[in-house]
């Protein structure tokens, strides 16, 4: 446990820039469209107020929840950005340890610790960067709704839900369903992908040239494992919608076991210093 | 400890923020409306079910309200709304329901619930699928015994045969009556009886049923059987209705001129084909719409402030038919209406749509049964104008 700790730590700090990074790009953008947008719209409306002595605007008032929306060809950008980093960080995670100028690779497996605690570090630690990165944007959301009470005056501002600012961007609403049964179910059908990439990418390290086609041959097998139930049983079949699902989940459940076994097995066995 | 701060950081917050986000989230509850009984019998609304949307939010909701309360559409995990999705159908008919609870092995695979027929003492499941043959697939299960038996019978096709389908299956006597409805390429849709031996497996007669509205140059016919909301139930009858099409003397034959649809009943026991009277004959302008209730026969035609139900008992030939007005129940127009187990029921609705209200109806003589108002639940004060109330549904899962 202690060695896994100390691993899981050590990819932390290894990716801590990077995150740093993604977070800062992240906040400088949103920040900066959203004190842009919401600036302008109060003046927008503060010079309509002027104009007509004070009577009124002929804009209808301000909602976070809309203002959100309206920002949201903005928003979407840095939140892909970092989607497609870490999915890019899933294979360098492993890879930066071959290729880097002192193949790290073999320091990490002459660790006097079980060679588990090295796959298990490297997991724990891209659902770390993928879960901070998911609370960070949260706590930019709250931080904004915050500075929009602020700059906002109170009669240009009309009470919106915080749950409909998060649906009104495609790409939030997606990345935090509002159900927590349905964060569980992606986020779990996310980590088990990843699951099946490292295996895949320890099937190529493991065995070089022809590790290549295992390695996809892997990621297909698994894909077809995981579909199966659903296509060739379908939900109108001879079993029952609920147990094709039940099918569908037990299938995820092998998938992650084989795998996991696998690339402790690759990792143990096949990969030699 | 400073070593790993990181870490620390990392996880603190991702278990503090996104754990926070959904404790906020389960607290952010939407309005309950609900349907509360005023007077009347509440177990004929136990399976009613409103669905709607609530527009109070910048995305709408969808959602169903009942006695129980509102079940919103979002609040369901996405699995659960697919596994609900995917046989809609059967959700709301009582009698699939009820066998899927109780025979759920014999229940496996079967979702073309025409096929069923069941009494007291056996369950039957017909079944027909079209290769350079007909197959006929049929199974019975013993109530008592819990003996099942199956067998498949084969019946020669014709090239042109597109569809054959299992529209009604019945029980007379020792005999099985299977009821098929073949589609073709070239012709207008026929009528088969197969009456079987289930004990020998073996196709005892088969004939094919005429309906006296047939096609020619100058007509198309479309003919189909009205259902009945319980299919599974022992019935003498079947109802055939017929849609005669003028077409075009010149020019566009695909639009009809003019229509007359028809209803003839069907007796099995006597095999006898008889015309329904010529009042329950009707042409364009005249959306009656029909529903088959046991021997009962209704016609019903809704508008906006008012509702005409007649009725017609295929066994004894008695008739009669009720009116009702909006205002005789206290709303300004009908929003939704549906005949079920010989009741009529109405969701009625205020012009200013603060008042919605559920009424059951005897379908045969309009005695009120049961009245209920769309309210909302506890002690939140959300309008009811948030509401976009939708129709009518029953649900038996």
């Amino acid at each position: 446990m202690r060695n896994f700790g100390k691993l899981l730590n050590y990819e932390m700090r290894r990716l801590r820039y990077v995150l740093a990074g993604l977070m800062g790009l992240t906040a400088f953008i949103q920040l900066g469209t959203f004190l842009w947008k919401t600036t302008g719209d109060v003046a927008i409306r503060q010079e309509q107020l002027a104009r007509s002595n004070g009577a009124e605007t002929f804009l209808p008032d301000m909602t976070f929840a809309e203002l959100m929306n309206s920002l949201q060809g903005w928003f979407i950008p840095p939140v892909f950005l970092c989607i497609a980093v870490m999915v890019i960080y899933v294979f360098l995670i492993w890879y930066r340890d071959w290729f880097s100028r002192d193949t790290f690779i073999y320091r990490l497996l002459m660790l006097p610790a079980a060679r588990r605690n090295i796959y298990l570090s490297k997991l724990s630690a891209i659902l770390l960067s993928v879960f901070s990165l998911l609370a960070f944007q949260l706590v930019l959301i709250v931080v904004l709704r915050w500075l929009f009470h602020v700059i906002v005056p109170a009669e240009f501002r009309e009470h919106s839900y915080f749950a409909d600012a998060l649906l009104t961007n495609q790409a939030w609403e997606l990345l935090l369903p509002r159900n927590l049964w349905d964060f569980l179910f992606s986020y779990g059908l996310g980590t088990l992908g990843v699951i099946v990439v490292f295996t895949a990418i320890l099937l190529e390290r493991s065995y070089r040239g022809v590790g290549i086609f295992y390695g996809i041959g892997y990621v297909v097998l698994a894909f077809v494992a995981l579909m199966w139930p659903f296509v060739f049983l379908g939900l109108s079949s001879f079993f029952y919608p609920s147990e094709v699902a039940a099918i569908g989940l037990f299938m995820a459940a092998v998938v992650a076991v084989v795998s996991l076994w696998l690339g402790f097995r690759l990792l143990h066995r096949k990969i030699t210093v | 400890m400073k070593k790993y701060m990181v870490t620390i950081i990392a996880a603190v917050l991702s278990v503090a923020v996104i754990g926070s986000y959904y404790v906020y989230g389960a607290m952010d509850k939407m309005p309950e409306y609900t349907l509360m009984t005023v007077s009347g019998d509440e177990s004929l609304v136990e399976h009613l079910y409103i669905d709607g949307h609530y527009q109070a939010r910048r995305k709408s909701e969808y959602f169903t309200l009942s006695l129980n309360g509102t079940e919103y559409q979002s609040e369901r995990p996405w699995i659960w709304q697919e596994i609900s999705r995917s046989r809609s159908w059967l959700r709301s008919m009582e009698d699939i329901q009820q066998l899927y609870r109780d025979e759920r092995g014999f229940m496996r695979g079967k979702v073309e619930t025409d096929g069923f027929y069941q009494d007291e003492h056996v369950i039957i499941y017909a079944k027909m699928s079209l290769s350079r043959n007909i197959r006929l697939h049929l199974e019975t299960l013993n109530k008592a015994t819990r003996d099942a038996e199956k067998f498949q019978l084969s019946i020669p096709a014709e090239p042109s045969q597109l569809y054959v389908h299992v529209a009604d299956v019945q029980l007379v006597g020792d005999e099985v009556y299977i009821m098929a409805i073949y589609g073709y390429r070239d012709k207008t849709n026929e009528f088969w009886l197969y009456a079987v031996d289930p004990s020998a497996g073996t196709i005892l007669r088969s004939e094919k049923l005429y309906v006296d509205a047939e096609a020619d140059a100058q007509f198309r016919v479309y003919t189909d059987l009205l259902s009945d909301n319980q299919v599974t139930v022992p019935s003498d009858y079947v109802v055939f209705h017929t849609r005669q099409e003028q077409v075009g003397a010149s020019g566009n034959k695909e639009t009809p001129t003019s229509y007359v649809n028809r209803l003839f009943v069907y007796s099995y026991p006597s095999g006898s084909m008889v015309p329904l009277p010529e009042e329950w004959a009707h042409t364009e302008g005249e959306d009656w719409r029909f529903q088959l209730d046991g021997t009962i026969l209704y016609r019903m035609i809704s508008r906006d402030s008012e509702i005409v139900v007649v009725h017609y008992d295929l066994k004894t030939g008695s008739t009669g038919s009720i009116r009702v007005n909006a205002e005789d129940v206290g709303g300004d127009y009908f929003h939704s209406v549906e005949l079920r187990n010989g009741m009529l029921y109405v969701l009625s609705l205020s012009s200013t749509g603060e008042e919605n209200s559920v009424h059951v109806l005897d379908a045969t003589n309009g005695e009120k049964r049961y009245e209920g108002e769309i309210t909302v639940k506890g002690a939140s004060q959300e309008p009811l104008l948030d509401l976009w109330l939708g129709g009518i549904m029953f649900l038996y899962d």
